[in-house]
């Protein structure tokens, strides 16, 4: 194991596909935990998995058409918000119905889109799988502006997004824009799961938003305090899963994901609002 | 009887600067009226109790008094301005139902949520919204726990906490949705003495939706009364008498008092 552990460390010195893996990891690790408190704490979680799954359909006509998968990947992520939040505020459908209808059509889309092209492509399953290590030069660029995007229109409306998130009715009540806050939120989710594609791919990039910010939440009384535990959580473990996955040969985005969902029940285990709960109890 | 036009209309005197004016406005969700034609009038630094059976839009009154819901016909000001504009000027507590206790949040936490709008997009709270936040939190007694995660809280607390985000945005007017349902007795008391301190220092104008009469009696300068899509308004010793309650409820009503306070029982309803 210590020899292994050199081999990556020198590996990560040498190799410059390793520096871009872990650059990825510490980036897409960072935006996808902090952007997940949101989702968390306002219970977009469901949502944010169809955004996921929208986004395929996506990545699949880029590759039928020869577009940038995730150009269209984004297109049909901004799509789904918008048929969603349309459905739900309009057509008086709840949210989760909307979701499921619009969940199940995209991966019907996809589907079809795999259906028509002529040859196999392996870089669809890529897409769905991810791979961190495949990750470009010019991927690590998209995935970098993303981040100062997102994470900057975090920072700024930070207190609103609170506010929207805890009591959106009430945050209406005072005036604040709570239709366009509800959107940009959305939107940020949707910029989120697609620039990670690459990195953890379509299945698995919603557990690297749920599960860090889900851990996090068992630890701490505060947004602000959650963030930052979940950032480090989701950092933390989308490097040590890149590693354990590259010294034991095995898929990356699984293994992060796997040691994520273990941080999480260690989490739970350890949480004070558990201990709490027990004490009443 | 059309709406409340020819009953009381007290404070109806001076400029409509210093009144909240509902001029024949109807109220409703997707085309469906729940009130129609209301014509109120109510003066700075009154207090109104608001009663009905469920579902008769007590709640849908306050909504539209905070643009949550938009009137379908008629027009509503509030101290001479538009209710879009004069939003900064309300403090609305709603339900403590609508109070999402597994947020992570302190009562502070909370409470200076209601300056946000306040301090504007993209600004972080300043010392003068800390303090504000801090005075609303001692103003409703919970100074010790200002940073105690809500979930933590009672029932009668996380109602306190509720005012006090209502009250650090300095309102002029201050909306409380039901903020005696569903606590103790004991709580419900001390909810109705803090209303009442609150109302004599700030000189506020408080509208207050309530299902028991008799606790709020004391405090209120006049009641609305809805029924069947109708709004009512009177002095609490006009409005609760048998007749209009019987009329307005289509019920047996007895009104009697007991210990110096008014008792209102409903009892069956009449059919046909």
């Amino acid at each position: 194991m210590d020899d292994s552990l050199a081999q990556v460390v020198s590996d990560f010195f040498t190799f410059a596909f390793m520096q871009r893996a872990l650059l990825a990891a510490v980036l897409t690790g960072t935006l996808c935990s902090v952007i997940g408190v949101f989702v968390v704490v306002r219970g977009f979680s469901f949502i944010g998995a169809g955004i996921a799954h929208a986004s395929f359909a996506g990545v699949t006509l880029g590759f039928l058409l020869g577009i940038h998968p995730l150009f269209l990947a984004f297109l049909f992520s901004l799509l789904m918000v918008f048929l969603v939040g349309w459905a739900t505020h309009r057509g008086e459908l709840k949210l989760d119905i909307s979701v499921g209808i619009f969940f199940a059509f995209t991966m019907a889309l996809a589907i079809l889109f795999i259906g028509l092209m002529k040859q196999y492509q392996a870089g669809v399953y890529g897409y769905l799988f991810g791979d961190i290590l495949s990750v470009t030069s010019s991927d690590l660029w998209l995935i970098t502006a993303t981040a100062v995007l997102v994470l900057t229109a975090v920072g700024l409306l930070y207190k609103e997004l609170q506010f929207v998130t805890f009591d959106q009715e009430m945050a209406a009540a005072c005036g604040l824009p709570v239709t366009f806050l509800y959107y940009l939120l959305l939107v940020l989710i949707a910029m989120t799961v697609v620039v990670s594609l690459k990195s953890v791919g379509v299945i698995l990039v919603f557990a690297l938003i749920v599960t860090p910010a889900a851990a996090a939440y068992q630890l701490v009384h505060r947004l602000t305090p959650m963030v930052f535990v979940s950032a480090a959580i989701g950092t933390g473990g989308s490097v040590a899963g890149l590693i354990l996955s590259y010294v034991w040969d095995v898929p990356s985005g699984a293994t992060i994901v796997s040691l994520l969902t273990l941080i999480f029940f260690v989490s739970l285990w350890w949480s004070p609002k558990r201990r709490r709960c027990s004490c009443k109890e | 009887m059309k709406g409340s036009r020819g009953m009381d209309r007290l404070g109806g005197e001076g400029p409509a600067g210093d009144r909240i004016v509902f001029e024949g406005v109807t109220l409703g969700y997707a085309g469906e009226t729940v009130l129609r034609d209301i014509d109120l009038e109510i003066s700075r630094g009154e207090s109104i109790g608001i009663i009905g059976p469920n579902g008769c839009g007590k709640t849908t009154l306050l909504k539209s008094l905070v643009g949550l819901i938009r009137p379908l016909s008629g027009r509503i000001t509030v101290f001479g301005e538009p209710v879009i504009s004069a939003r900064r000027r309300i403090g609305y507590v709603p339900q403590r139902e609508t109070l999402d206790i597994s947020y992570p949040a302190t009562v502070f936490d909370m409470v200076i949520m209601g300056r946000y709008a306040r301090i504007g997009l993209f600004r972080r709270p300043r010392d003068l919204d800390r303090m504000r936040a801090g005075q609303a939190i001692a103003d409703v007694g919970l100074a010790e726990q200002a940073h105690t995660p809500i979930a933590h809280l009672s029932g009668g607390q996380r109602q306190r906490v509720l005012i006090a985000r209502a009250l650090s945005a300095d309102p002029e007017v201050v909306l409380l949705d039901e903020p005696t349902a569903a606590v103790d007795v004991r709580a419900q008391r001390e909810i109705v003495a803090l209303l009442e301190n609150l109302k004599r220092e700030r000189n506020l104008t408080v509208l207050l939706v309530t299902h028991d009469v008799n606790l709020v009696y004391p405090i209120v300068d006049r009641i609305i009364y809805m029924a069947d899509g109708r709004v009512f308004i009177g002095r609490p010793e006009e409005m609760l008498t048998q007749e209009k309650l019987q009329r307005i409820y289509n019920a047996n009503v007895i009104v009697t008092e007991a210990d110096g306070r008014i008792c209102v029982i409903v009892g069956d309803v009449h059919h046909g």
